[in-house]
């Protein structure tokens, strides 16, 4: 597959932001592995930043309760386009473990993230493995590069 | 200095590009480096096999890459942010690292190197790197970028103060103020790595800060002020910055060899056997930076600012001390 340089580049240095939205802190420490020497992500040049600013990949983890549900969309805004989201973890996609029960909705989950900001990329798990968290990345790559 | 010729026009247009790939490949060392020092892989330097189709064939030049894609972006503008400055900053930077690699020798080659006073421009152009961030910081508007001029500003008053001194107290040896001079005078003798073991040690501590390695990253501290002046950057001006450092890198990895291993030169061999030599000089300098940058912890600004006037300072002054008493001693060296 020939790629132009401007996709090259893209593909080839995504920088990661890890938005924390509520959740038990599981995954956070999945992500954490993602970067430990056992998987370690900057093989292919993927880093871990902390500034929405310098990122490219915006990574959401927890089911965002209502107070931080209007923090997540502003954050997500302060990325520079072209950009990609996945939520990572059941209760960023569904509510998880917070949200058993669909008659009965938690009061405190203003998500799940799907209904706040656009995502491209869904890891689902409880807490999903690093194995598939980088699965996830790499088809937010693809996105990445097209976008 | 003779009248500008053709050959020198064009070989101090071609020396940034020289610089800024050295750079990178300095760069991609840090990386790589420090992350086989914390039992990671690092960045790799030949993709498996299996994975080349979708990740390419190897991972050199991923500083380059981070630049192109951040060239490649949108860049927000922050709407408390004073809007001018904040856009020139980085390109004031960008200026002053073209114009301070033109005059910084690669391997014993700058035309501009012979200038009488191109030490004193290159330590000149230098300083305004540091300035134009603190501009740039300060004129973002984000508490973080503010925070981080101001520890931008102390931190340069600490680093800038052995450089100079390490800098000069060779000038005093090799009695001249030219680059090329310096390094003539160490190519006939020993190198003043030897001569004068003291200011070189200043001059690489001092380097350390200047490029915000680790145990001085006080200004970008990444898990206190999000990344300082940078804070607010992102886009085609944060690949502007990226582009500073990576010349930056370069020029003061550059300027030690030149100043203190005779550019790469070794007597009785050609000058164009100080190619290899340079490259190999340069790589062990960052080698010996980025050992330094995984191990250590980052201090506080106080403790660096005192630090840097109880150990770097005094043996930057020892340093030119020791340069005078040379003169003094062995009057025939010169
Ligand atoms: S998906 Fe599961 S492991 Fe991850 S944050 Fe939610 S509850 Fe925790």
């Amino acid at each position: 597959m020939r790629l132009g340089l401007k996709e090259k580049a893209r593909a080839y240095s995504p920088w990661i932001f890890h938005a924390h939205a509520g959740g038990c802190n599981n995954c956070d420490i999945e992500l954490a592995a993602c970067f430990a020497p056992r998987f370690d992500l900057e093989r292919m040049g993927i880093q871990l930043r902390n500034n929405p600013r310098h990122a490219d990949i915006f990574l959401v983890t927890g089911p965002a309760p209502k107070q931080i549900a209007p923090i997540l969309r502003r954050v997500y805004d302060q990325l520079p386009n072209p950009k990609v989201a996945i939520a990572c973890g059941s209760c960023a996609i569904t509510g998880g473990v917070y949200n058993r029960d669909d008659k009965k909705p938690n009061y405190a989950i203003g998500g799940p993230v799907e209904k706040l900001i656009p995502i491209d990329v869904l890891v689902p798990g409880c807490p999903p493995r690093p194995e598939s968290i980088i699965q996830g990345i790499m088809l937010a790559l693809e996105k990445l590069r097209h976008r | 200095m003779e009248l500008p010729s053709t050959i020198s026009i064009a070989s101090s247009l071609f020396l940034p590009i020289v610089s800024f790939f050295l750079g990178i490949i300095y760069g991609y060392e840090i990386r790589k480096v420090s992350a086989r020092l914390q039992s990671r892989r690092g960045p790799w330097l030949l993709v498996p096999k299996s994975l080349r189709g979708t990740l390419g064939v190897t991972r050199l030049f991923q500083p380059l890459y981070d630049i192109i894609k951040l060239l490649c972006k949108e860049s927000l503008l922050p709407s408390t942010s004073t809007k001018g400055l904040f856009r020139s900053s980085p390109y004031i930077a960008l200026i002053c690292v073209i114009v301070a690699a033109a005059f910084t020798p690669v391997a014993t080659y700058s035309h501009l190197a012979s200038f009488e006073l191109s030490l004193v421009v290159i330590l000149y152009l230098l300083l305004g790197v540091p300035f134009a961030f603190i501009l740039g910081g300060a004129a973002s508007a984000s508490p973080w970028g503010v925070i981080g001029s101001q520890r931008e500003a102390e931190l340069m008053l600490a680093y800038e103060t052995p450089l100079v001194i390490a800098a000069f107290s060779i000038a005093t040896m090799a009695d001249s103020l030219s680059v090329q001079k310096i390094i003539d005078v160490q190519a006939t003798r020993l190198p003043f790595l030897l001569l004068n073991p003291l200011a070189a040690v200043a001059f690489l501590v001092a380097i350390i800060g200047k490029l915000h390695l680790k145990p001085f990253d006080v200004p970008e501290a990444e898990v206190e002020i999000v990344a300082g002046p940078v804070t607010e950057y992102g886009g085609r001006l944060l690949a502007i910055i990226e582009i500073v450092k990576t010349f930056l890198i370069a020029i003061c990895v550059g300027l030690f060899i030149a100043l203190f291993l005779a550019g790469g030169l070794v007597p009785g061999y050609d000058k164009l056997f100080s190619i290899p030599t340079f490259l190999l000089e340069g790589l062990l300098i960052v080698l010996v930076m980025t050992m330094i940058h995984t191990l250590n912890p980052r201090f506080r600004i106080d403790q660096a600012l005192i630090w840097y006037v109880r150990v770097p300072t005094i043996l930057a002054i020892s340093g030119l001390v020791w340069a005078y008493a040379f003169r003094h001693f062995f009057p025939a060296f010169i």
